[in-house]
Formats: structure tokens, sequence, C-alpha cells
């Protein structure tokens, strides 16, 4: 059983993290970086493994997309899939998670794996848009899954799938199919190495553009982004004057004023 | 004339940028305070394929090549020069047996070293000088089917962390002749003798090794007998420099992205620093001197990979990566000002590090003179 695992290339987080937005449009820079795989997409591939011997990559992206699905193939995959035609340059969550479901019907794949959010935009809306045009379960904050073990009813065909809930580990038995979208925590990412991107060498990686997919007519995004901000981190110093002894009181002071004190616990009577 | 890397290149720079940020990172802190090399990264090294980047697949090595060896030092580098350092030298001392190894002892030696199994450092400097190889002391002489080797050898990179080492010996005094011979650390009258305490390039062990009537069986002569200094000499000209200039490519990147991250924030007279003309030339001097260096270097090991000679080319990329890293190390200390002093800032360590490169693998006039005779002969 192949095990299909959607992933999303990203801009590489050392080149974009310096300037994220590309200020004419107001939309996430990607122009002139390279695309890498998303590390929540790396854990899914991991997972993945541990299932199966063939898992397969799947993205949607422009051509330079390779370059992330062939560091799939170099972390373990099998094989890989780049949907790429200019038909769907611009597109917004939804209309990649239909491009991802025809993909997906084309593999005649059962189980699907996603690495939750992005680093770059992050919604983490795509499983839940694909699991919900395939017609399959979605579990999100996936943790973990394993094969049913014993001789159960289930044993063989279901999956003990763990997920991680604020409250605690949630553990469940599933039947495929199913998509699950991965929790930013579940398992170590396995390391690109060396040895690994010569050992992909002979992977195949296939591109399908959208009549492979028997997509026909323009392909048109469902929502237009307006904007994107960054959210602003304030940071603010300020240097304590004196000797250490009236720096401390001031510190004490600083901390009184912006934690104040449990009541009942003497703190106001404790000196500086 | 295309100058970009290939995607199989790009990716290896990546899990190199990675490897040295998740395990090479957390160890530099350490390896600053005691100096130690830190050997338990070396089954890391050996299976994830750092060790035998240049080693044949049928070796058991990934047969990568040396330009992609230099963009992995390169990548270590920028976070730890010492342990970029150990690891070319690791390379070095492959380099001789992959040249000029018999078949036997390439298909005995080459699996394990590719694999981190074992470690192989190259042993020709003395105490007399290394610009001179040729007033080396250290003699050998035949016995029956063993050679015994009498000598100190010093400032041996990974004295204290290899168990194989290509050491050059004279062999014969008129005319002189040396023979490089494959010692191994359990050898009868082999034993290591001290660490040195370096300004930089902390945790990259060097020191001395002692051979004090070591017994070499006659068929870990490696290369002809005569031929020690070809044997010695090629793979420090070709892999030790293009190694030392892959180093000072990480030194000067890591340099060069401090001292803008930095001029970016200090604020001086109302303004970043950064938008001042004496910071903002000191920034454009280093990219520039990094990618004249990065160009340099990476044509240098293009052609070592095309099988062509490539001695001078590396010389000249010795010569001017480690000099522009030693510029931009101590530029970059000037943009930080008085915290360029504190410890808790790493251009310090880029800086200390960055003078260990110059000495090795040929000082910068050693250099000169390679290129110079080149253009003169």
């Amino acid at each position: 059983m192949t095990v299909v695992v959607c992933v999303k290339p990203v801009p590489e987080p050392q080149a974009w993290r310096a300037e994220p937005v590309d200020p004419s449009r107001g939309t996430p820079r990607r122009e002139g970086i390279p695309l890498v795989l998303s590390p929540g997409d790396r854990r899914a591939i991991e997972l993945a493994l541990g299932l199966s011997a063939g898992v397969l990559c799947l993205a949607m992206g422009p051509p330079e997309a390779e370059a992330a699905l062939r560091q799939g193939l170099a972390v373990g995959a099998t094989r890989a899939v780049l949907v790429s035609d200019r038909r769907f340059a611009g597109a917004d969550t939804l209309l990649t998670a239909r491009v991802l479901a025809l993909a997906v019907g084309r593999l005649g794949a059962g189980l699907v794996l996603c690495g939750g959010e992005s680093p770059d935009s992050g919604t983490g809306s795509v499983p839940v848009q694909l699991g919900t045009l395939l017609g399959w379960p979605v579990f999100t904050a996936m943790y973990g899954i394993g094969p049913v073990q014993g001789e159960g009813a289930r044993a063989g065909s279901g999956y003990v799938l763990e997920c991680r809930m604020e409250s605690g580990l949630l553990r469940m038995v599933v039947e495929p199919p199913l998509v699950g979208a991965l929790h930013a925590s579940a398992t170590p990412l396995r390391s690109l190495s060396p040895a690994g991107i010569v050992k992909a060498r002979g992977r195949p990686l296939e591109v399908w553009d959208a009549a492979t997919l028997g997509w026909e007519g323009p392909a048109q995004p469902y929502t237009s982004m307006l904007g994107w901000e960054r959210t602003p981190v304030v940071s603010q110093a300020e240097m304590l004057p004196g000797d250490w002894e009236e720096a401390a009181r001031l510190l004490a002071g600083f901390l009184r004023q912006a934690v104040p004190p449990a009541r009942g616990d003497g703190g106001e009577a404790r000196g500086a | 004339m295309d100058f970009g890397l290939s995607q199989e290149l790009e990716m290896l720079r990546q899990s190199a940028r990675e490897f040295a940020a998740t395990r090479v990172g957390p160890l530099v802190e350490r390896m600053e305070e005691d100096g130690k090399f830190p050997l338990e990264l070396i089954p890391a090294l050996g299976e994830e394929g750092y060790l035998g980047l240049t080693v044949p697949q049928n070796y058991d090595g990934l047969g990568m090549g040396y330009l992609a060896r230099a963009l992995v030092l390169e990548e270590i580098a920028r976070v730890s020069c010492a342990l970029a350092m150990a690891l070319q030298v690791f390379h070095l001392g492959i380099e001789p047996i992959l040249t000029y190894g018999s078949e036997g002892q390439k298909a005995a030696l080459l699996p394990p070293l590719a694999r981190g199994e074992r470690l192989a450092t190259v042993a020709v400097t003395e105490s007399g000088g290394g610009s001179d190889p040729t007033a080396a002391q250290t003699g050998a002489r035949r016995e029956g089917d063993e050679w015994v080797l009498d000598g100190r050898k010093v400032f041996i990179t990974n004295s204290h962390a290899a168990d194989l080492f290509t050491v050059l010996a004279r062999t014969g005094d008129d005319p002189p002749r040396f023979t490089a011979f494959l010692v191994e650390k359990d050898f009868p009258g082999f034993r290591r003798g001290r660490e040195e305490h370096k300004v930089g390039m902390r945790g990259c062990n060097t020191g001395e090794i002692i051979l004090d009537g070591c017994r070499v069986p006659a068929d870990h002569v490696l290369g002809k007998e005569g031929d020690g200094l070809k044997v010695a000499l090629s793979a420090i000209s070709e892999v030790g420099r293009s190694g030392m200039a892959a180093c000072a490519l990480g030194v000067l990147g890591a340099a060069l992205e401090a001292a803008t991250e930095y001029s970016r924030k200090r604020v001086l007279y109302g303004q970043p620093i950064a938008r001042l003309e004496g910071i903002q030339w000191k920034l454009a001097q280093m990219s520039c001197d990094l990618e004249a260096a990065r160009l340099l270097t990476y044509r240098a090991c293009w052609l070592k990979d095309q099988g062509k000679r490539c001695d001078v080319e590396m010389a000249q990329a010795k010569l001017f990566a480690t000099e522009a890293a030693i510029r931009g190390a101590k530029e970059a200390v000037d943009v930080f000002g008085g915290y360029g002093c504190m410890m808790e800032y790493p251009v310090q360590r880029y800086y200390r590090d960055a003078i260990l490169l110059g000495p090795s693998a040929g000082t910068s006039d050693i250099m000169r003179v390679v290129i110079a005779r080149a253009l003169t002969r």
C-alpha cells in the first residue's frame, strides 16, 4: 500500500525570514528564493515510512518545486509527483485542494498525510479541504499512526491514530480512507543527508499537468488576497541608572508593577 | 558559462546547513571551553556520508566530488570553523590512499574511513618547519619486512582523533629521498604527544605524534618508495588548500551575516549604523571578498572534479579566501565596536578562527611562491 504525503514547497526559511513580504503586492515573497520541503511535511514522510515502504510525495507548484520533491525523495520517499500547470498559478488553498484531490484519486491512494501548517502562510486548511472534497474523514493534530495489532476485526486494515489535543493525547482506531494533518511536534525530522541525496538519485519523479488530471477549462482561485502583514514584535530596552543596589531596587519595582504579587503572599511587605 | 549549482548540490548545501545548525551548533560553546574535538559526532558524520564525500561509491563513499565537499565545509564553517577544519583534514587523510594506494590498501582502508569507523590524517610538519617539508628529520630504515620510523611530527590536525596517519619520513640522504608510510595508532613505537592550546578553532584537535622506533610493515608504504613528497604534497596542495579555502568562506560568510544583522539593529546618532557610510563600506568590501573567494574556490574545486590540473588555482583560492576571511572577521569585530571584543558575541571567535586559516596547508607567502613560480616558469 502506498501512502501519499502531500507536501508544500516553501521558501527557504533563512532566505525568506529576512524579507517575507513582497511590498508591491502585500503577499508572501517567493520570487528568487529556493523552494524547500516544509519541516512539517518531512515529519509526515517520516510517519508514512513507519507504515509503508512505498511513500509517494505529492505537490502542486511551479516547476522549481521539483527541488522540494527531490528533498522528499532524499529523506526516504520512494516516488514523487509534481502537478504543475500555468493554469494553477496563484492558486489559493481551495483550488490547491481540488487539484490534489484529483491527483489522489488518480493515484488510487487510501491514506493521505499532510504536514499541518506550513511555515510561510500556514493556514492549515488544505488537509481539511482535501478530505472534504474526497469525502474522507480528516484527523488534525495527528501525532502518531500505526497499524492495528492483534487478531481483532480491524487488525490488518485499520490504523491506531494518536492526536495531540490541548488536554492530552487522544488515541483511536480508524479505517481508511482518511486524511491526517500532523501536529507540529509529531515525530522528529529525519536528517537530509548526503547519503540520502545520493540514494534518491534513481527514484522516479513525474510531472503532471492539468490535462493529466482531466482538468478542463480555467482554474480560478476562490479567494483573493488583500494583503499580508507580519505581526509586529515590539521590543523595548531601558538602562537602569545608579549603582547595583539602586538598579536592583528599580528592577524589583518594575517587576512588581509588571507582575503584581498574588494575594496573601506577603510580597508587599518584603523589601527590595 | 553557467554559474548555478545543480539541484543536487543545492540540496547538499541545505543538508550541511541543517547538520551544522542542529548537530554542530549546540556543541560550539563546549568546544570553545574545553578545546576538545566532539568525537560523539563521528557516527553521524559517517552514517550521513560527510566523511565519505570524495570516496567513490565502490568503496562505500558517495563519490560526490570536491565542489560538493567545499559546499559542505563552507556551511559547517559558518557555524563552527573548528569542526569544518577537523572534517576537511579527515578528508585530507583519505586523499593519499585514494590517489596512491594499492588496490589492496584501498579495499582495506577506504570503506571503514568513508563510514567513519576509522579516521585518517596526514603527518608531514616537523618543528624544523612546515613550509619546507624537505627539512623533515623523521627517518625510516628498513629492517627485514618492516620499516622502523623515528621522529616527531608537530601541529598535526586530528592527531588525537585519527587512528591512521600518512607519515612522511626520510629514507635516503644523498640525494634526500622521502617515502610516505601508513602508520596505525596501535603500531609498536607509536604514541601521541602534547595537544596544542590554540587561540582559535578550539575543538579541532592539533598535536604531536611521536615515532619512537615505530615498526611499520613493508606493505604499509604508500605509493612508491622515494615518492613521499609527491604523495603528501599533492594531497595537501589540492585537497588541503581547497578545504582551507572552503573553511574561510564559512568564516567570512558568518562574519558578514553577523555584522550586517548587528548594523541594522545598533543605533548611533539616532539611526541604525547600517546607514553610516563607514559601516556600509566595510560590509560592501566583505561582500565583494566573499563572492570573489567563492568563485575562486568553486572553480578550483570544479577543475579538480574534472580531473584537470589545479595546483595554482587551489593556491590562488587558498590565498585569497583565507586572507579575505582574516580581513573580514576583523572588520566584523570593528562593526560591533566594544561588543566585538566580548566573548558573548561570536565575531571574536570568527576572528580567532580566521587567524588559524593562514598557516594551515601552506602560508600565504608559500601560496604566493606557488602562483609566482607558475607565472614565471
